[in-house]
């Protein structure tokens, strides 16, 4: 198991060279489109892993909502986390093609704003999950799967509204020698995310483990506190 | 079934909220004139950085977590081996 994370691990960091170079130096650079397009090659795939974060961890809230498992709700604080960090991602990189692309840096456009929506509801889940008391883990699962039905909305919406972000056609009508930079950086961002969720699922098992020996040692203690006392010696 | 009825009207709310921020008067953006341009070199450097950052960040962050779960870890493992008091 440890080879498989350290194999991941050197692909992602061949990944890290091998993609700037590519979007760098291989990729042209379109006069109409002008080097501030270079983003895109980091900002799609940090949306790519931003979504996969959400079903991931929609998937993890099913499973324990649901079924019940423990797993699923150490896979879907991990993923929690995870959507947000991409998020922050997403919504950093985009604004700064849009200042120079659109001269602002926001605009309330449907894609915009529900990317942001769902950025919201994954920090809602964080802080369900933290603050929510002893329903926490049920009532941030909810919310989870309420966020993950807002991903085919935020696809969706650049064909089902007007709006003035970029088509989802963007990917498929590419100019043919951006295409290897493009795809390599969203390999590398899939593996990215894997190695993230590694690191982070282990973390959260590791939490678990500490709650279980912390049951344990309370159990222990209160078993000493109500043992019974020692017959009197009457000698 | 009654577990599927609330996600169903989630969905539809979400959808239906969506159709009502789409303005069908709405004009996209002319792009700002070339007085109001920003340096492109910069904002790449800049994006790229956040991006190297915020993921660095994360990394140290989920290593400071792991670290402090171990050693509470070990301290609880000691404890119990010291027969739980």
């Amino acid at each position: 198991m440890k080879l498989h994370f350290f194999l991941l691990c050197f692909l992602v960091a061949c990944g890290f060279v091998v993609a700037p170079y590519l979007i760098f130096f291989s990729a042209p650079v379109l006069p109409e489109l002008g080097l501030i397009q270079k983003i895109f090659f980091f900002h799609v795939p940090s949306a790519w892993a931003m979504f996969l974060s959400a079903f991931v961890c929609a998937f993890g809230s099913a499973a324990f909502l649901f079924k019940r498992r423990r797993w699923g709700d150490e896979l879907a604080t991990a993923a929690a986390e995870l959507t947000v960090v991409f998020g922050v991602l997403v919504l950093t990189t985009g604004p700064l093609w849009a200042r120079k692309a659109w001269g602002h840096y926001w605009e309330w456009d449907v894609r915009l704003t529900t990317v942001f929506i769902l950025f919201l509801i994954f920090i809602a889940v964080l802080l369900a999950r933290r603050y929510g008391g002893p329903a926490s883990r049920r009532i941030a699962a909810g919310l989870a799967l309420f966020g993950a039905a807002d991903v085919p909305l935020v696809y969706l919406s650049v064909k089902l509204w007007r709006t003035i972000h970029p088509k989802t056609t963007v990917v498929t009508s590419m100019h043919p020698d951006m295409r290897p930079a493009f795809f390599v950086s969203l390999t590398l961002f899939t593996l990215l995310y894997l190695v993230l969720l590694w690191i982070r699922l282990n973390l959260e098992r590791s939490r678990g483990r500490l709650d279980a020996l912390a049951v344990t040692l309370a159990e222990r203690s209160t078993l000493c506190t109500l043992r019974p006392p020692a017959p009197p010696d009457y000698r | 079934m009654n577990r599927f009825v609330p996600m169903l009207s989630m969905i539809v709310t979400l959808f239906c909220s969506g159709l009502a921020a789409a303005d069908p008067d709405y004009q996209p953006y002319a792009p700002a004139p070339a007085a109001e341009q920003v340096s492109a070199p910069l904002f790449v450097v800049v994006a790229y950085s956040l991006i190297w950052l915020v993921l660095l960040g994360f990394v140290v962050s989920v290593w400071l977590r792991q670290r402090s779960i171990g050693l509470e870890l070990e301290q609880l493992r000691r404890q119990l081996d010291q027969g739980g008091q």
